[in-house]
Formats: structure tokens, C-alpha cells, sequence
């Protein structure tokens, strides 16, 4: 029989964390070993009982969340963490990214959500373990393929990433407006420009607003170029 | 002879009027955001609760929260009358709570108004900074031994103010010290003794008019 998944609940409302515990003992796979209701408690747990998943409170009494999660990375422990938090501002979603968070929950959330965030971690895992990974896999585990949670509400990830895919497609000096995405994918010029400014926000794309003739400036859009991806813009 | 530190470095402790509102304001807000922060979650406990269909338990959560929420209040509101001292007295125990200390009232007080002349605001700031100070003295300390208790009384035109909090002797300030500070202008006098118990640390103002 396999082990299941080894879950610190880092989190100071003593409510809180036992729904946390219930959901997480009862997803299949997955068990808690231990509470941690301050950052001097996780350490010592951390090093403890050596959890595979964290759950993180970013808002701890005794100091930052966001701190501990960067002492992990520091000490390059191999542990996986969903951010959990009531702060919403970019800096903080920004900060989690970087430090390489599974899943990046804000509080209130429905218990279906951690869980999708618990099947989530899963699959990284899982993928992580297969001994060759394929693009796809790689997409997986780097959470390339959308990230619902921080979605707007208006949007749909499925759209999201087909509007992705078709400027993956686009040739290197190419670029699209959100006419052309609109009457590619069958959406409202407006409702393509909104998934392709969100795009601009995750800093996936770039936008260029081109001036042609009279009127307002035409606003393309083209994948951003990857570093080390050659052909730097002349 | 050694002498020993000043209790608040660095910060004179009577504050100009209107440092004072901008602090003891500072101070309230503070206390406001850690409570929505605290109700916050709570619901977000209590819903989380519900939607396991353990109705039972989210009751149980609510009541305990009902109930810590009206004693915290309770116990400030049923003792202290002047709203400026209230209101830092809640914030700051709402503040420490979420840090694991608790700050609570000496038994004894019971204060329904301050002197005549003494202005509230300042009053109320030199208290929220001997809390402030006791509470940054016992954050690090062991569990039963992070606590504070507040004693507000009237002498005469003066009002004393009392902060008892749970640091262990230290020896450097095992001598009884005053520190008097005037201020032109302002018609208030603090004094500040700072005592060392066998098993407390009490530090003592004196705001008079």
C-alpha cells in the first residue's frame, strides 16, 4: 500500500484548521501530520515530521507566512505548498508565483476548492515522478495551463488557454488584436480583449499599440519571448 | 551606579495632542483590522464547518466566539467609562490575543471618569504604550508567562496606571527609578516607576493635570 501524502496545516484560527485537518484526512491519499498555529511551530514541525504538502496561512500571529515560505525555498526542503490567505493584493499572488506555490488559495474558499488544490498537488507529484516528461507534463507540474483560482469570474480557463494556444502559434514576428482572436475563437471583440489583457497582467504577453491612420491606436498582442528563446526584438 | 534604562526609548512619553489622537487613533484601527481579520476567518471556520454538515460543531464555534467577543468587551465596557481608554484597552487586547498574550483588567478597577483638566487622549496614549511595551516584553516568553494585566485608578487629579506583566526579574532593574517629564504648555506630568516583583515586572505612570 502506498503512503499517503504526508500534510502540514499551518493556520491560527483553531476552526479553521480542523476543517483544513477534516478535508484533508478524508481526501483519499492524503493525511495530516500535524497543526501549526504559528511560524515558530511549523518550523519546528517541518523539521519534525517532514511533510510532503504544506498548507500555509500567509497571515500568522508570530510573522510572516510569506517569510516562511521563502526560509523553505532557502533551505531547498522538498516540499510542496499551497498558499492560503485573505490577502488578495498582487504583490503577495505575485510573491507566492515566484517562490513556486501549487495553488494559491484566498480566504473565504469552498472545501471543494482545497480539495481541487489537494488533486492538484497530486498530479504535480505524480508527474514529477515519471522518469522523462513531455511538454505536457512540464506545462502540469509548472501550472502553465491556466490558473483558475486567481481567474476573474467572467472568464473561463478553457478560453483562457485556447486563447494561449493560439498565439503560440503565431510565427515570431507576428502578432494579433483582439479582433482577430475574437473572430478565431467565436467570442465579442471585447471579451477577447479581456482574456488577452489578463494575459498582459500574468506578463505572459505583450501588447503594442500601433498607430493606423486617424482614431485610436490598434492594440496587438503576441506571446512574450522567453529568455534564452533567441531572436531578440530588433 | 549603574542606571537603568528608560522604559520607552526614544519616545518621550507624553505625547503632543495631536500625536496623541494620531496614535491612540492608530492604535484603535489596528485593533479594528486584527477583529474583522479574526471574524473573518472564524465565519470562513463556520462555513467550512457546514458545508462538512457538522451543524454541531459550527454552532459550537459561533457560541465560543459570541461569548469570547461579550466577555472582552464586557470586561473593558462593565469597568472603564472614558471611550478613549476603552477603545485602546479593547484594541490592544484584540491585538495581543492574536499574538497568544493575554491583557486583561486588574479586579479592582473601576473608573468612570478621569480628573477634571486631564485630557483623555493623552492619557489614553501613554496606557496603549506601556501596553504596547509590556506586550513586545512578553511575546517571546513561554505560554504561561505571556500575560499583562492593566490597573487604572484616580489619585486625587491624577490617574495611575498600572502595567503588571509576566517578564521575570531582571537585575539591572531591580531599582525603584523615576523619570519625570514636562512638558510647557501641556499641564500633564508623567512618572514612571519601573519595580521589579520576584515573579513580575510593574511599571507605573503617574498623568497628571
Amino acid at each position: 500500500m502506498t503512503e499517503p501524502w504526508r500534510t502540514l496545516i499551518v493556520e491560527d484560527d483553531p476552526v479553521v484548521a480542523d476543517v483544513q485537518r477534516r478535508l484533508v484526512d478524508r481526501s483519499a491519499g492524503f493525511a495530516t501530520v500535524g497543526i501549526a498555529p504559528t511560524t515558530a511551530d511549523a518550523r519546528r514541525l517541518l523539521a519534525l515530521k517532514r511533510p510532503q504538502l504544506v498548507l500555509l496561512d500567509l497571515g500568522l500571529p508570530d510573522g510572516d507566512g510569506l517569510e516562511l515560505l521563502r526560509a523553505m525555498r532557502r533551505a531547498d526542503r522538498p516540499v510542496e505548498v499551497v498558499a492560503i490567505t485573505a490577502a488578495r493584493d498582487r504583490a503577495t499572488v505575485r510573491d507566492c508565483m515566484h517562490l513556486g506555490v501549487v495553488d494559491y488559495l484566498v480566504k473565504p474558499f469552498a472545501p471543494e476548492r482545497l480539495q481541487e488544490a489537494l488533486v492538484r498537488f497530486r498530479d504535480r507529484m505524480v508527474t514529477l515522478r515519471a522518469t522523462e516528461l513531455d511538454q505536457d507534463g512540464i506545462d502540469a507540474v509548472a501550472g502553465t495551463r491556466g490558473i483558475p483560482d486567481l481567474l476573474p469570474r467572467d472568464l473561463s480557463g478553457d478560453t483562457l488557454d485556447e486563447v494561449r494556444g493560439l498565439l503560440r502559434g503565431l510565427a515570431p514576428e507576428e502578432a494579433l488584436t483582439a479582433g482577430d482572436v475574437a473572430a478565431a475563437l467565436g467570442l465579442h471583440r471585447v471579451t477577447a480583449r479581456r482574456y488577452l489583457e489578463y494575459l498582459v497582467t500574468l506578463q505572459e504577453v505583450d501588447a503594442e499599440a500601433l498607430a493606423v491612420g486617424p482614431g485610436r491606436p490598434r492594440k496587438t498582442y503576441r506571446l512574450r519571448d522567453l529568455p534564452g528563446a533567441g531572436g531578440a526584438p530588433a | 551606579m549603574r542606571v537603568p534604562p528608560d522604559p520607552l526609548p526614544g519616545e518621550p512619553l507624553l505625547p503632543e495632542p495631536d500625536d496623541a489622537a494620531r496614535e491612540t487613533l492608530g492604535r484603535v484601527v489596528a485593533g479594528l483590522r486584527e477583529q474583522a481579520h479574526e471574524h473573518g476567518n472564524r465565519l470562513h471556520g463556520v462555513a467550512g464547518l457546514l458545508a462538512l454538515d457538522d451543524v454541531a460543531a459550527a454552532r459550537r464555534a459561533l457560541e465560543e466566539q459570541a461569548r469570547e467577543q461579550h466577555e472582552r468587551f464586557e470586561a473593558i465596557t462593565s469597568r472603564v467609562a472614558v471611550p478613549e481608554l476603552v477603545g485602546v484597552l479593547v484594541a490592544t487586547s484584540v491585538v495581543a490575543a492574536r499574538r497568544g498574550i493575554r491583557v486583561t483588567l486588574e479586579d479592582a478597577v473601576a473608573l468612570d471618569a478621569l480628573p477634571d483638566g486631564l485630557d483623555a487622549l493623552a492619557v489614553a496614549t501613554v496606557l496603549g504604550r506601556l501596553v504596547d511595551d509590556a506586550c513586545a516584553a512578553v511575546a517571546s516568553l513561554a505560554e504561561d508567562r505571556r500575560w499583562v494585566r492593566v490597573g487604572v485608578a484616580v489619585a486625587d487629579d491624577a490617574v495611575r496606571l498600572v502595567v503588571v506583566d509576566g517578564r521575570l526579574p531582571d537585575p539591572a532593574l531591580r531599582r525603584r527609578w523615576t523619570t519625570d517629564r514636562r512638558r510647557r504648555g501641556r499641564g500633564a506630568t508623567v512618572r514612571v516607576q519601573h519595580d521589579v516583583e520576584p515573579s513580575a515586572t510593574t511599571t507605573t505612570a503617574l498623568v497628571r493635570r
